[in-house]
C-alpha cells in the first residue's frame, strides 16, 4: 500500500518539476510549464497491484489543488478499501472509514511520524518539486511518431537503500503521465496502473476536495 | 476588565499549550441543562434540576487527547488515544472518568481498530451510580442507555466487508441483559456516470460519481428476554441528508404501560433518527429521533430527541432536547444548550488559521 500511496504521488510529482538526468528533466521541465496554469488537477489511477503475492485489484481517484495544498484520495478497489477517503491538507490528515463510518483525523506533525504512509509526507502530495527532489529520474526510452511521443521514465528513491523503482510513462500530447508502473529489485512488477480522466482546471474547490460524509463520526487523534 | 478577562483566557491556553508536547486548539465547553421528572434527585428544586458545567476538551497530551469538566453534579476526565494508518486503517480508544459529588463512580472505555475489510469495537463500562446522576439527559439518548444504579457493561462488535457492498455484523451486549446478534448490511450506491476526458481508453470502465446509498440491514438478536428479527433501511444523499429506520420483531418483555410490570410475549422495537447538515446554515447540523424499544429491560423504553449544533461566532453553539418514558412509566423531558469555543492553534480543516481574530488576541 506504501507503493501504492508513493504511485500517486509519482503521478503528481510528473506534473510539476524535479530533479534528475538531462533528459529526463527537460521532459520534467515540459510537464511542470505545462501544468503551471493548473489551478487543479484530478485523475484516476487503475490497474492491479501485488500484495503479499496475491495480485489485487486497485482503483482511485486523487485530486488536488496545489496552491492550497489540498489533495484527495478517494478509493473504488480493492473492495477493502472501497469508498475510503483521505484528504490531507496544511494542517491535517482526514481519513474516512467506510467500514466504521468514522473520519479520523490526524495533525500534519502527528500523521508525518506515524507509519501510514511509511515515512511519505503526504502533505507533500502536493509539492511535487520537494517530493521529486527525493528520486533520481532517468530517461528510459521514447516511443511514437513526433508531436505524440511517449516518454517512459524511471524514478529511484535516493539515498533510503531502496531499490524499488517506480516508472512513469508521460505523454508529449498534454504532457500528462498517462502510466504508472512499480518494480521490485527483482524486476518484477509489483504495480501497473493506467491513468485516465485526466483533467486540468475543473473548478475543483478546496471544499470540495475535503468533503466527508457528514453524518459520520468523528475521531480527532 | 476586558482586558484582565482577555489575560485570563490567555492564561488558560497557555497552560493548556503546556500540557501538551505539541499545542494544538483548545476547546472550552460550557453547557447548561436542565430537565424535569420526579425521579431526579432533588426534585422540585430548580438547582438540583439545572446542571452547568464548563470543561476543557481537545487538550492534546500524553500522546493523545485529554477533556475534562466540572459541574454541580461531577467532575469528569477522559483521555482519548489513536493511530491513523491511511489508507487502511485506524485505532482509536477513549476512557472517560466522573465521580460524582456524593461520590458515586462511573468509568467507560472503548476501543476500535479497523484494518481493510475487518473492524473490531470493544467497550466495557463499570459503574456505582446511576448515568442520569452525571448528565441528566442521558436517559433519552439515541442509542439505549444502561439505567441502572450500579454494574458492569461490556459490549463488542466485528464488521466484515465480504466485498464492496456487503457487510457481515456480529456482536454482542453483555451487562444487564446478554445478548448477541449478527446480519448483514447491503448497500446500493445510487450513481450518476461521469463524461469522459479526451484521450481515454475507451475499455476502461467509465468513472462514476455517487448521488446517494441506500443500506439495507437483516440480522437477529438472541439472548436474555429477548429473540427476535431485525430489519432496517438508510437513504443517504450525498449532501449529507441521511434517513434511517430500524425494526426488531419477536418475544421479550412488552411493554408495561406505566406499570413498571411488563410481561414477556410478542414484542417490537422501532428506532428512527433523520440528520440533516447545513440546514442552519453552513456547518450546522440537525438530528431528530425517536426510539422505541420496551423489550429493552435496562434502558428507558422510549427516547425521542433533537440535536442541532451551529457555527456561532468563534465557536459552536449545540441545543439538545430530549424526552422519553422511563421502564417505570415516568415521563420526562430535557434540554441542553452548549458551547464550544475554540482557543488558539486552530486545526480545524476548512477554515484557515484564525489566528489573527483569535478572541484571545483581541485587544481594546
Amino acid at each position: 500500500m506504501k507503493n501504492l500511496l508513493t504511485f500517486s504521488v509519482l503521478a503528481l510529482a510528473a506534473l510539476a518539476s524535479g530533479a534528475g538526468a538531462q533528459t529526463a528533466q527537460d521532459i520534467l521541465n515540459r510537464v511542470d510549464s505545462a501544468q503551471k496554469s493548473a489551478k487543479d488537477v484530478s485523475f484516476r489511477l487503475s490497474g492491479t497491484a501485488s500484495l503479499e503475492s496475491s495480485a489485487q485489484k486497485i482503483d482511485l481517484t486523487v485530486k488536488s489543488i496545489p496552491a492550497q495544498s489540498v489533495a484527495r484520495l478517494q478509493f473504488l478497489a480493492p473492495d477493502a478499501l472501497a469508498d475510503n477517503v483521505v484528504v490531507a491538507d496544511k494542517n491535517e490528515v482526514r481519513q474516512y472509514l467506510f467500514l466504521t463510518n468514522q473520519i479520523t483525523v490526524t495533525p500534519v506533525k502527528k500523521a508525518a511520524n506515524s507509519a501510514g504512509f511509511g515515512g511519505l509526507d503526504f502533505t507533500q502530495l502536493s509539492n511535487a518539486a520537494t517530493l521529486l527532489s527525493q528520486y533520481s529520474v532517468k530517461l528510459l526510452g521514447t516511443t511514437g511518431a513526433a508531436g505524440n511521443r511517449l516518454f517512459q521514465l524511471e524514478a529511484t528513491p535516493k539515498g533510503t537503500g531502496s531499490t524499488d523503482k517506480a516508472r512513469v510513462w508521460i505523454t508529449e500530447a498534454g504532457w500528462r503521465p498517462t502510466r504508472l508502473q512499480l518494480v521490485s529489485s527483482a524486476n518484477k512488477v509489483l504495480a501497473d496502473l493506467n491513468v485516465s480522466s485526466y483533467k486540468v482546471n475543473a473548478g475543483l474547490t478546496a471544499a470540495g476536495l475535503r468533503t466527508l460524509p457528514k453524518d459520520a463520526e468523528i475521531i480527532r487523534q | 476588565m476586558k482586558q484582565i478577562r482577555a489575560g485570563k483566557i490567555k492564561a488558560v491556553a497557555l497552560g493548556a499549550a503546556l500540557l501538551g508536547s505539541t499545542a494544538g486548539a483548545v476547546d472550552l465547553d460550557f453547557g447548561v441543562a436542565y430537565r424535569t421528572g420526579t425521579d431526579v434527585v432533588g426534585a422540585g428544586n430548580v438547582w438540583q434540576q439545572t446542571t452547568p458545567r464548563v470543561g476543557v476538551s481537545n487538550v492534546s497530551a500524553l500522546g493523545g487527547t485529554l477533556s475534562a469538566g466540572i459541574s454541580n453534579r461531577a467532575v469528569d476526565a477522559g483521555y482519548a488515544l489513536g493511530l491513523s494508518l491511511p489508507p487502511l486503517g485506524a485505532v482509536s480508544s477513549r476512557t472517560d472518568l466522573a465521580v460524582t459529588w456524593q461520590g458515586g463512580l462511573r468509568l467507560s472505555s472503548r476501543a476500535t481498530g479497523t484494518a481493510g475489510p475487518v473492524a473490531l469495537t470493544a467497550g466495557a463500562s463499570v459503574f456505582t451510580t446511576s448515568a442520569t446522576a452525571v448528565d441528566p439527559l442521558a436517559a433519552w439518548t439515541f442509542a439505549p442507555t444502561d439505567l441502572r444504579d450500579r454494574g458492569l457493561t461490556g459490549d463488542i462488535a466485528a464488521r466484515y466487508r465480504v466485498n464492496r457492498n456487503l457487510v457481515a455484523v456480529l456482536g454482542g451486549e453483555f451487562g444487564a441483559q446478554n445478548q448477541g446478534f449478527l446480519g448483514v448490511e447491503s448497500r446500493r450506491d445510487l450513481t450518476r456516470v461521469l463524461a469522459p476526458s479526451e484521450g481515454d481508453d475507451p475499455t476502461l470502465e467509465p468513472a462514476t460519481e455517487r448521488t446517494g446509498t441506500l443500506t439495507f440491514r437483516a440480522g437477529a438478536r438472541a439472548g436474555q428476554d429477548i429473540l427476535g428479527v431485525t430489519g432496517g433501511l438508510t437513504y443517504a444523499t450525498e449532501a449529507g441528508l441521511s434517513l434511517g429506520l430500524d425494526a426488531l420483531v419477536g418475544r421479550g418483555q412488552t411493554d408495561s404501560g406505566g406499570t413498571g410490570l411488563g410481561s414477556t410475549g410478542l414484542t417490537y422495537g422501532l428506532t428512527a433518527s433523520v440528520t440533516a447538515p447545513d440546514l442552519l446554515g453552513e456547518g450546522s447540523s440537525i438530528r431528530v429521533y425517536s426510539a422505541y424499544e420496551p423489550w429493552r429491560t435496562a434502558s428507558a423504553p422510549l427516547r425521542v430527541g433533537a440535536e442541532a449544533s451551529l457555527p456561532l461566532g468563534p465557536g459552536e453553539l449545540s441545543l439538545d432536547v430530549r424526552g422519553g418514558r422511563t421502564l417505570g412509566g415516568t415521563a420526562g423531558f430535557g434540554a441542553r444548550v452548549g458551547y464550544r469555543l475554540p482557543l488558539g492553534g486552530s486545526e480545524s480543516s476548512g477554515t484557515d488559521s484564525n489566528g489573527s481574530d483569535s478572541p484571545q488576541d483581541s485587544t481594546p
